[in-house]
């Protein structure tokens, strides 16, 4: 009777915490502000200055994230305009494998590049010297919230897979131990899905993205559009959904 | 139920954590959650569903985001509006579903993003695909979206 009552007592409290400490980790919760985004045709804003405090995030997710060295995504998107497209598409896919980087997909007229991260401004500037640059957008997003997120959530996930296999030590009868080893199976699942996802925020983190557009010297350059400081509509359209 | 398997279940649940989720159609396989997204499934003919949760940090109301979706997609990018509907999510949100066509690699695509509003939440539930693919599970595919809740 006492284990009994001692048990699933201790289960529905690490049930608790559990779930208490997944609602305090979500994501976003200091990144959009902390994100900055230039989009002009003269040249960036102040990207670099010192970001103004963080909002207060819940902890333990904060206090982690304020002693880790930050995680910034960088991205930038370019139209330029050029009197060869096609070469200038070329040159930027060899720019991006003498840097370090690798070409991830292209058109005729268009490139997205991946260069490490330490190398982004460096190659910022060689992509401005292939024509003239008539809109630009760069952002550097700091994901390190994100990022100290997942690996807590992994960590959780995986000391939660030992105290399941644990458990599943102590069954007494096949049905418990089929039930103790389907969420074994789920918990293993998330693991797997959380490792996936770190490892990609990794890569993103690792390696800027460059996207550039070309166009022949003479069109009308396109009209500067209002871009909303909402980094995640960017992120909106099938080249990234379709894209794994 | 023994101690045992109520233990597990309830250790699996916490494990599960707290994200947007969507029932998926019949055909659609889940794969691994990817920034942005909180969770996506792809068909055997390519036709993928994504859902994620985004901050509404100054209280956005549905047309504001909405429109900001729309003006993204058509506003220098190369997708054209075939469509822009209310509608309801099944856990009683109101939404709008914006239907997109583009071209990739000169083959037409289709491309679907609902958007749905709570207070503190914006929730985009997308789909894209070759058009044919799409048009086959059409129904299908809208009926998850309208399923997507926080």
């Amino acid at each position: 009777m006492r284990k009994t009552l001692t048990i699933p007592a201790l289960a529905a409290l690490l049930a608790c915490g559990g779930c208490l400490a997944m609602q305090e980790f979500q994501p976003e919760a200091g990144e959009a502000r902390r994100e900055r985004t230039a989009s002009t045709p003269d040249g960036p804003a102040n990207l670099f200055a010192p970001l103004e405090a963080p909002p207060a995030a819940p902890e333990p997710v904060a206090h982690l994230a304020a002693v880790q060295p930050r995680k910034v995504v960088y991205t930038g998107r370019f139209q330029i305009a050029t009197a060869d497209p096609r070469g200038a598409v070329a040159r930027t896919k060899a720019l991006a494998e003498r840097m370090g980087g690798y070409m991830q997909e292209m058109t005729r007229e268009s490139i997205v590049v991946r260069v490490p991260a330490g190398r982004f401004d460096e190659a910022v500037a060689e992509l401005e010297k292939l024509g003239a640059v008539f809109a630009k957008t760069v952002q550097a997003r700091d994901v390190t919230e994100t990022y100290v997120d997942l690996e807590v959530r992994l960590a959780n996930a995986e000391a939660l897979l030992k105290k399941l296999l644990a458990l599943l030590e102590k069954a007494k009868t096949v049905k418990d131990a089929l039930e103790v080893e389907k969420e074994i199976a789920r918990v293993r699942t998330r693991v797997e899905q959380l490792t996936g996802k770190l490892n990609r925020l990794k890569g993103r983190v690792a390696y800027a993205t460059l996207a550039a557009t070309f166009r022949t010297a003479g069109d009308a350059p396109e009209a500067l559009r209002p871009s909303l400081p909402f980094w995640w509509l960017h992120t909106l359209g099938l080249d990234g959904l379709m894209r794994f | 139920m023994r101690w045992t398997a109520m233990a597990a279940t309830a250790l699996a649940a916490a494990a599960a954590g707290c994200a947007p989720t969507m029932d998926l159609p019949d055909g659609f396989v889940k794969v691994g959650g990817d920034e942005p997204y909180d969770m996506r499934a792809v068909s055997a003919d390519g036709v993928v569903l994504a859902l994620r949760g985004h901050d509404n940090p100054e209280d956005g109301t549905l047309a504001f985001w909405a429109e900001a979706v729309r003006n993204e997609l058509t506003g220098g990018r190369d997708y054209k509006l075939t469509g822009d509907d209310p509608v309801a999510s099944s856990g009683g949100l109101d939404g709008r579903l914006l239907s997109f066509s583009a071209e990739r690699s000169g083959a037409p695509f289709t491309y679907l993003v609902a958007v749905f509003v709570t207070r503190r939440r914006v929730l985009v539930a997308e789909a894209g695909g070759a058009a044919d693919a799409v048009k086959g599970k059409l129904a299908a595919i809208r009926r998850a979206m309208l399923t997507a809740r926080p």
